[in-house]
């Protein structure tokens, strides 16, 4: 009841929307002063990756346990084993060893998660040197290195070197690219957890954190969901390091920035924001790192969590950013001005800000020539539309408006209708339900059986319902073309918003005719005016209208001379005034 | 609106929609009824008439840049002014979206759901608009760009697709009813242009006021333009007069046209886009309403008053109890409600202020001679 | 967000204003029409008139039905049209619905005694599309959509499209439409015709041969034509309405000579008289070119009339004797061709001015241009005038040539 008066109360109080959160990509300076100005503490807290680890640190300090790394070895061991549960955690692996350095015996143990890492970069690289006796190695420990030596009046001044134990390890006995010196327990586990070994030595407070990562990982493939085929067919895989380096590999640019950060507070998943440097407008860079680092969550496990965590507006089921899993298209959106958020553990990266225009165009359309690209995005704004209003025009036309149908059609329509026991609402729904059935169970069903589905979805479908009189083939044909639409759309959550709102449209089209569809559409357009993603306009260049001309439509490669305007981006222009220098034959070098 | 800056087309589309609507309902028919076969002559008589009639309003705005005409009234005659002027032009905008709205919904009534109350048909057209001016008037805006486009294609293919069946000697006799019908008792149709009212409030939500004078030429350009074809496509494809039908003439003649054998009655479907046109035009009204509400009450936040002009708007569209007595409404009370409205009172204040604006100017100019 | 509860609300309530309340207010869906492709309008014994619906029968063309019988035609007494959909509502068990509706037929005694009531109840009708056309049948309406089969096509609405479309090759007929009838009515400047329809039955006699033999083939009216078949459909000629009552009925190849003054033929084929065979005669295939013009003066009150046709023609029959067809002989031809043409032409202009005092040619609109206002010509009463219109027609062929001639 509460809940009710609440509601209506709502509904009739006006809020304004000044509490909503806002953020529009600045054209100028001055824009970004007055933005930052008013928008006073989201602004300034763009570079606070330190705000998640010094809340961290809070929390261990109430817990009272010791950050630092303690001097004795024992200690250390007591602790490390009390904090990764040794005695019932199978993979925790610490091998105990005494270490050699200059002919001085030190007890230590080396820690590490088994499968993580590369047990024969362990055996050779790391125990080896450490525990075997080379001949740099026989000298007192406590012998100082003579560094120089002068004798002035019989007085020998030896300037001498300190030996340091940490130093000398560090220097001498760690034939291994990547080795960090820590001294907090909480780096410690880290390194741990991503798949290091950490060495521990007896009297020294300072713990090797040493890079041996050597993960079972899928190898670079195939983008499998985003064909192309005039394209590079590389896709992103689940590691990190990886995808970075894909995207490196097309971009071979100092100003392409990688940054990391860590989302999740137990899972401190590794997460990369890329951007170029020169380009990208830096108001969007930092509402990016800032919408990634300010997440109090526990753990993010894939980048489609992480899209819903920073989107503009969760509750509309429009897609506020794109996900690809091919790194020539992250890095096409890259040098347009766009940031790209891979997330560890996910191949697919994220894109902002993302508009519409963007769902509807495939990476194929590059490599296409623009007459052939653009007459495939009109075919993709048709299967959009063919999508999301097909069933809803049909059930329209036939119970509100039969005279627009042409008249042997309309026959055709009622003779197939007229065995059939159901009203037409009841017809479409159920084909329709049955039909996402049956595409739910051929993509979740095992892949030996998948096809299987598949077959017995068309008989059903296809032929035994006709024959038993329970719908009309005309409907089939209806939902067949809605459904081949639907898969045209190059967007996977794109497409899943048209096969959502295709329910809307039947109930509409069914209560209201065509008003009802109007209704529908009108109340779409609103929203979709209304979104804005990373505070770009989601229907530019339509909506607001901007002069410069980017739209549905590819212009020839050589007319692609600036970048997207409502990016703001720092570097307008993409190509020269005339790119294809070679054409004016004056000033182009003729190479001897 | 503080945030959202209209910007050039945005601001043609929202002139140019108030107009599209009338030319799709009952423009062209009231034309018709004045001039006869020389309604084309009228049109263009009466768009000649509206051009004259902006550059004036654009030369007497001059001194009031960013001003609207609330703002200007407020100079003029202090707050008592600025409130009769705001209370007029709401219960302007009232009138001509109940109107149409009437309008619109009866013809709906009748093509579409024969069976379907027509209060119903009006509370779904409402609900949608409340709903708009809910989610911001930006929005409303942003909106109506899309849908004036479209409806502008719209009516654009609707010339084209009926100009083979032109008969040229359709515009003969060529006075109509009288050079005294068309010139005279003809002007009144300047009311045709009542995007004027658009106009009047646009200049403080435009991005820079120095383009006010492209948006304000560009529109009435375009919605004459859309006239004078309106009226030429029906004169040359019927002769006979127009007003035997209650509905609106643009359905008609789209239902006369042959599409070709297969889609033999796509009059629906241009039905289609009229219907979001219309939505988007109520909403616009109700927007113009509480901005201009909350201009003259100080508010802070009018968009609660949507609720109230929505049920106004309902109870308005369905007072008139049948077809002549809203047809009296849309034909004489809207007629001649917008002409003294828009273009005698609104113009009168300008001119006033002009004047006030200059003997202040004169008398600083006179403080400063006599100080040196 | 907030808009979010909005939008189902919303939603909510306007589902629910239809749903609820839309019960009684939900239109006939699909299933719950019958749909009338034809509509008979006839003269009542009793009553007004007799309504009769030409209805299609849905599932007796879907499969391996019969061909024999897919339309019922049902007729009904009443007073008036809607009333008439009324009571056969109540016998029918689906509601009936016009807006496929592609031909209206009205039968010649209905015709002579006025259809403007009919036809402004027809075009007010929201369902009945403009472009159905209309159709004066020489028998009973009943009789003639019941003999109205279809033998070519599946669909009797296709049917009914397609048939009246030969005139765009024959040039017998006109293909006219309830818009068109309706805009006729309404004007100052024109009369009113539909399309002169019967039933071609086999007794047809063939009439007594009084003229030569060239107009022979061209100057039968609709179910006067020597076809032997079953009883069917033939739309032939056309029919003239004064005000809103039939006076007249215009032959083949007066509708021919109609078409050619308003320059809406496509083609056709002409018999002509053989300019080098007494008694024989000569078919060209016609094409008229757009350059024909019409002009309409006053010379001292009445109308004076030009008509300049031009038309092109292949010649298609030719006698071994005349094969050449030299410069000589096709001037020949061409010169019969023009004094037959314009001897038919004339005869039919008299006719229409003269007997029946209809102006069917649109010749009015010509002379509006000379009236400042709508008054003036109302006042000037075009169609009272026409009466007194004097004809001048120049009819110029020119032969291109012949078809495939081979010369033996």
């Amino acid at each position: 009841m509460e809940a009710l008066k609440n509601f209506f109360k709502n509904f009739f109080n006006y809020e304004n929307d000044d509490k909503l959160y806002h953020f529009e990509i600045p054209e100028t300076q001055e824009e970004k002063d007055a933005f930052d100005n008013s928008n006073g503490s989201s602004g300034n807290n763009s570079n606070s990756s330190n705000l998640t680890g010094s809340q961290d640190q809070q929390d261990s300090k109430t817990k009272s346990e010791p950050t630092n790394v303690f001097p004795s070895l024992n200690i250390n061991l007591e602790f490390m084993k009390a904090k990764y549960n040794t005695s019932i955690n199978s993979d925790i692996v610490i091998r105990e060893f005494t270490l050699t350095a200059r002919n001085k015996q030190f007890s230590a143990f080396l820690m590490y998660i088994d499968g993580m890492v590369d047990s024969k970069m362990i055996n050779d690289f790391v125990l080896q040197p450490l525990m075997l006796k080379n001949r740099a190695n026989l000298f007192d420990g406590e012998q100082s290195k003579v560094v120089s030596e002068a004798v002035t009046n019989n007085i020998t001044v030896r300037k001498v070197k300190r030996f340091d134990l940490v130093d000398y390890i560090f220097n001498s006995l760690m034939p291994q690219n990547s080795v960090e010196k820590v001294n907090k327990f909480e780096e410690v586990c880290i390194g741990i957890n991503a798949g290091n070994c950490v060495l521990f030595i007896d009297t020294i407070p300072t713990v090797f954190n040493i890079e041996v990562k050597g993960f079972k990982q899928r190898s670079v493939e195939k983008p499998e969901n985003e064909m192309v085929i005039r394209g590079s067919q590389e896709g992103f895989t689940e590691v990190i390091r990886t995808n970075t380096s894909l995207i490196r590999k097309c971009i071979n640019n100092e100003n392409l920035i990688i940054e990391s950060t860590n989302v999740g507070k137990l899972s401190r998943t590794p997460c990369a924001i890329c951007y170029i440097n020169g380009i990208a407008n830096d108001a969007l860079v930092n509402e990016v790192k800032n919408r990634v680092n300010n997440l109090d969550i526990d753990y993010l496990t894939s980048s489609g969590q992480l899209e819903q965590l920073i989107e503009d507006n969760g509750n509309i089921s429009l897609p506020q950013l794109i996900a690809t899993e091919r790194p020539d298209k992250a890095s096409n959106f890259l040098m347009e001005g766009r940031v790209v958020i891979i997330v560890n553990g996910s191949p697919y990266s994220l894109v902002a800000p993302a508009t519409f225009m963007d769902f509807i165009t495939s990476p194929e359309d590059t490599n296409l020539k623009y007459q052939f690209a653009n007459m495939l995005k009109i075919l993709r704004v048709l299967a959009v539309f063919i999508a999301l209003l097909l069933p809803g025009f049909y059930i329209a036309i036939t119970s509100f408006h039969q005279e627009l149908i042409p008249t042997e059609l309309l026959f055709s329509i009622v003779a197939s209708r007229e065995s059939v026991p159901f009203p037409i609402l009841f017809e479409i729904l159920m084909m329709e339900i049955s039909f996402e059935l049956i595409r739910e169970a051929g993509l979740r069903a095992p892949s030996t059986i998948g096809p299987t589905v598949g077959i017995i979805g068309a008989i059903i479908i296809g032929q035994a319902a006709v024959d038993a009189n329970l719908v009309s083939p005309l409907l089939i044909i209806i939902i067949a073309i809605t459904g081949l639409a639907s898969f045209a759309i190059t967007d996977f959550s794109f497409s899943f918003y048209c096969r959502l709102l295709r329910f809307v449209y039947i109930l509409l089209g069914y209560f209201m005719g065509f008003l009802g569809i109007c209704i529908g559409l009108f109340v779409q357009l609103l929203i979709i005016c209304n979104l804005k993603s990373f505070g770009a306009p989601y229907l530019q260049p339509y909506v607001p209208v901007t002069t410069n001309y980017r739209g549905l439509l590819f212009s020839p490669a050589w007319k692609r001379e600036n970048r997207a305007d409502f990016l703001n981006v720092k570097r307008q222009k993409r190509q020269g005034k005339i790119s294809m220098k070679w054409k004016n034959s004056n000033n182009v070098d003729n190479g001897g | 609106m503080d945030l959202y800056k209209v910007g050039k087309i945005e601001a043609i589309a929202l002139v140019v929609i108030v107009m599209l609507n009338h030319l799709v309902l009952n423009l062209p028919k009231i034309f018709f009824n004045t001039a006869g076969c020389a309604a084309w002559i009228n049109a263009i008589f009466v768009f000649a008439i509206a051009l004259i009639f902006l550059f004036i309003i654009l030369k007497l705005f001059k001194n009031f840049n960013g001003m609207d005409i609330l703002d200007v009234s407020y100079f003029v005659g202090g707050n008592t002014l600025k409130n009769i002027i705001g209370f007029l032009f709401i219960a302007f905008f009232m009138l001509i979206a109940s109107a149409l709205l009437r309008d619109f919904s009866r013809s709906l009534n009748i093509i579409y759901f024969r069976n379907i109350p027509i209060y119903l048909v009006i509370i779904v057209f409402l609900l949608v608009a409340l709903l708009a001016n809910r989610i911001g008037s930006n929005v409303i805006i942003k909106t109506t760009t899309i849908i004036t486009t479209i409806v502008l294609i719209n009516l654009g293919v609707t010339f084209f697709l009926t100009a083979p069946q032109f008969e040229f000697n359709n515009i003969f006799p060529i006075l109509g009813k009288g050079a005294k019908e068309i010139f005279l008792s003809g002007s009144t149709n300047i009311f045709a242009f009542s995007g004027f009212c658009v106009l009047y409030f646009i200049m403080p939500m435009l991005k820079s006021s120095k383009e006010f004078n492209k948006i304000a030429i560009w529109s009435i350009v375009i919605s004459g333009i859309y006239l004078v074809f309106c009226i030429l496509s029906l004169l040359l494809s019927f002769s006979y007069v127009v007003d035997a039908y209650d509905l609106s003439p643009m359905y008609l003649i789209i239902r006369t046209t042959q599409f070709g054998k297969f889609l033999q009655r796509p009059e629906s479907l241009f039905m289609f886009f009229w219907i979001l046109s219309l939505m988007s035009y109520v909403s616009i009204c109700i927007m113009f309403s509480c901005n201009i509400f909350q201009k003259i009450t100080n508010t802070r936040k009018s968009q609660v008053m949507a609720y109230f002009f929505t049920s106004l708007l309902y109870f308005g569209a369905l007072i008139p109890r049948n077809i002549s007595q809203f047809k009296f409404i849309e034909d004489v009370i809207y007629k001649y409600f917008s002409i003294i409205l828009i273009f005698f009172i609104s113009m009168g204040i300008l001119i006033l202020a002009n004047l006030k604006y200059h003997r202040k100017n004169m008398k600083l100019e006179g403080r400063k001679l006599n100080e040196k | 967000m907030k808009n979010k509860k909005y939008i189902v609300l919303l939603l909510i309530i306007t589902s629910c204003t239809f749903s609820l309340t839309g019960c009684q207010y939900k239109s006939p869906g699909i299933d719950e029409s019958a749909y009338v492709v034809a509509l008979g309008i006839d003269v009542g014994e009793n009553s007004r008139i007799i309504v009769s619906f030409q209805i299609l029968i849905p599932s007796s063309f879907s499969g391996e039905a019969s061909q024999s019988d897919k339309s019922i035609v049902n007729s009904v007494e009443c007073t008036s049209i809607e009333s008439g959909i009324n009571i056969m509502n109540s016998y029918i068990s689906k509601e009936i619905n016009l807006s496929h509706c592609k031909a209206i037929v009205i039968s010649e005694k209905f015709a002579s005694q006025g259809i403007s009531e009919t036809i402004f109840t027809l075009m007010n009708d929201v369902q009945i599309r403009p472009d159905c056309n209309i159709i004066v049948s020489r028998c009973t309406a009943s009789y003639f959509l019941e003999n109205s089969k279809p033998v070519l096509e599946k669909l009797t609405a296709r049917y009914y499209d397609i048939a009246p479309t030969s005139s765009e090759y024959t040039g017998y007929t006109q293909n006219l439409t309830l818009n068109d009838i309706f805009y006729s009515l309404n004007s100052y400047t024109e009369n009113a015709i539909a399309i002169l329809g019967g039933i071609n039955e086999d007794s047809n006699e063939i009439p007594n041969n009084t003229l030569f033999s060239a107009e022979q083939d061209s100057s039968y009216k609709a179910n006067e034509t020597p076809i032997d078949s079953k009883p069917n459909m033939e739309n032939m000629g056309l029919a003239v309405f004064k005000d809103d009552m039939l006076v007249g009925e215009l032959n083949s190849i007066e509708t021919l000579c109609h078409l050619l003054i308003v320059n809406e033929l496509n083609t056709c084929v002409l018999s002509i008289p053989s300019p080098f065979v007494e008694g024989d005669t000569i078919d060209i295939k016609v094409i008229p070119t757009p350059s024909s013009k019409n002009k309409v003066e006053l010379i001292n009150g009445s109308p004076y009339i030009t008509c300049n046709i031009s038309l092109t023609a292949r010649v298609l029959s030719l006698n071994e004797t005349s094969v050449s067809l030299t410069d000589e002989n096709m001037k020949k031809i061409e010169k019969y061709a023009n004094s037959y043409i314009e001897y038919q032409i004339e005869k039919y202009l008299y006719k229409t001015s003269k007997d029946l005092g209809c102006d069917i040619d649109n010749f009015g609109k010509y002379l509006t241009k000379h009236f400042a206002t709508e008054e003036d010509w109302k006042n000037f009463n075009w169609i009272g005038n026409y009466n007194n219109a004097f004809f001048n027609v120049n009819v110029s062929t020119s032969i291109i040539s012949g078809n495939l001639l081979i010369k033996t």
